[in-house]
């Protein structure tokens, strides 16, 4: 028996095995999962047990399971050119055959029990993944076929906060109001039923360590299919810069070239992704004139490693007198030496009691 | 390693008459900015929330037949900007739709609302635009009875 997440909301950087797993909570934010309780290796005639009849092979232990399924029970099949409700003919340990015309064939698929396993109820637990404080709990049902299709845009969009922030003083600063981070932890409940005896049963929790990000940002329907579909939900892949070679990340402005007004404050917004735990980004800047041709040299600044995991807004660096414009990027810097220490990773007060004790 | 495009930005030396900065939340979810000139100065727009009618004992001293109860009152900025790209418009036009617009004054930050009906836009011609638009500052504190 299991419930499991068939489709995750992230898409794949070419050539890479890095994700992008940034979406945008005013678009549907899907996971979809699947319920199979049990799986199935092929259908095919088995003279054994019928030499007319289609029989599974399902993956249920040859010691007598599937052990809740007996003859005359319906039971969903999905498996090749079996999709549908099918009645059971006959069980031999983890051997099924069905009532229905021998059609060809099946590969692997999934069985799921329609008269044994009632009240199926899937329930998700959504937390943040950097207090793992539980933000919310939701209780959908699968449909018919055990697919459950589930947006967690609904649950998010309560998190966001657009309050206006103090002027920043630092380079960059991450925008925690409108972006920020969550892991889902799933499982299901349902009752077996059977002529002696009623159990409910509880699958379990199972939190994925998988973490995902949110931005309060919507990606609007374009008409380009070029891309297909490498994940569901409005993936911002285009937006969010890996450290790789050839990450070519747009920043989220609207401009196709902003504007700074001297004297008047200037940010650029862009993804600080997690992929970055190890090295440090640097701002680059090269001021340009009216010609396009450089004005003084290249400058490059590190960022704060405390905005990554959100949206960050990153200042810019005054441009030289004679500048018309300039351009401004990221890049990968210096190797974190000592890395951070996490909230939490040392007890407030620690150091205190070390001190008394070692004075005493 | 570069790990982003190369965002090219305009210098723009020459500030606006009477300027005004706002900074929005667009759609992608960063924050955009643009500094606007003023082209007419504060508004007062004012509307009755609620009246009431008195009871009248004595008619030969009253003086009303109707109180205002409580008014309203804002105080609206017109604002514009002449020769935009269309860029630019595509940009600023987020204003519209953000769910977070601020006018930056200095250290501080006011949260305005972009007025309802309001925003104008001219072609000048050239692909260039003006454009004109109403900003609707925090609600006055009003008396009220």
């Amino acid at each position: 028996m299991s419930f499991l997440i068939t489709r995750r909301p992230e898409k794949l950087f070419t050539g890479s095995t890095k994700f992008s797993r940034w979406t945008g909570i005013h678009n549907p934010y899907n996971f979809e999962f699947t319920r199979q309780d049990y799986g199935i290796y092929n259908i095919a005639i088995r003279n054994a047990y019928s030499t007319t009849l289609p029989t599974i092979w399902t993956d249920g232990s040859a010691s007598g399971v599937p052990q809740f399924v007996s003859a005359g029970d319906e039971i969903y099949v999905n498996s090749g050119v079996y999709n549908g409700v099918y009645t059971v003919h006959s069980v031999n340990g983890q051997y099924i055959t069905i009532d229905t015309p021998f059609i060809g064939n099946g590969g692997s698929g999934r069985v799921n029990l329609i008269d044994r396993l009632q009240n199926f109820k899937a329930y998700i637990n959504i937390y943040d993944a950097v207090t793992d404080v539980l933000i919310d709990s939701v209780y959908p049902k699968p449909d018919s076929t055990g697919f459950l299709i589930y947006d967690v845009s609904g649950v998010l969009r309560s998190l966001l906060n657009t309050q206006a922030q103090a002027n920043q003083s630092l380079i960059n600063v991450e925008n925690e109001g409108i972006s920020g981070s969550f892991k889902i932890g799933y499982g299901a409940t349902w009752k077996f039923v059977s002529p002696s005896l009623t159990i409910d049963v509880d699958s379990g929790e199972t939190i994925d360590p998988i973490v995902y990000y949110w931005l309060s940002g919507a990606k609007q329907i374009d008409g380009d299919t070029s891309l297909g579909m490498g994940g569901i939900g409005q993936n911002f892949k285009d937006y969010v810069p890996k450290n790789l070679n050839g990450s070519e990340a747009k920043f989220l402005t609207m401009f196709e070239t902003p504007t700074y007004f001297e004297g008047f404050p200037f940010t650029l917004s862009f993804i600080y992704d997690d992929d970055f735990e190890d090295v440090y980004l640097e701002r680059h800047q090269q001021d340009l004139d009216v010609n396009g041709v450089n004005v003084g040299a290249e400058t490059d600044t590190n960022l704060n490693v405390t905005g990554m995991g959100y949206v960050n807004q990153m200042k810019i660096r005054t441009p030289n007198t004679g500048a018309d414009s300039f351009d401004v990027w990221l890049e990968t810097g210096d190797v974190i030496e000592d890395g951070y220490v996490d909230g939490g990773y040392v007890s407030q007060g620690y150091t205190n009691l070390f001190a008394a004790a070692y004075s005493g | 390693m570069r790990v982003t495009e190369k965002q090219r930005v305009n210098y723009e030396s020459c500030t606006p008459e009477q300027p005004m900065q706002l900074a929005w939340i667009n759609s992608l979810g960063g924050v955009d900015q643009w500094v606007f000139h003023r082209h007419q100065e504060y508004t007062l727009e004012s509307s009755d929330m609620d009246n009431f009618e008195p009871v009248i004992r004595y008619l030969q001293t009253a003086n009303s037949r109707q109180r205002v109860l409580k008014k309203e009152g804002y105080i609206v900025v017109k604002l514009g900007y002449e020769q935009l790209s269309q860029q630019e418009v595509i940009g600023i036009k987020e204003l519209l739709i953000s769910p977070l617009v601020k006018w930056i004054n200095g250290t501080n930050e006011v949260v305005v609302m972009v007025k309802e009906g309001s925003f104008q836009l001219y072609d000048t011609g050239e692909s260039k635009h003006d454009l004109e638009f109403e900003i609707i500052m925090p609600k006055l504190y009003t008396s009220s009875f």
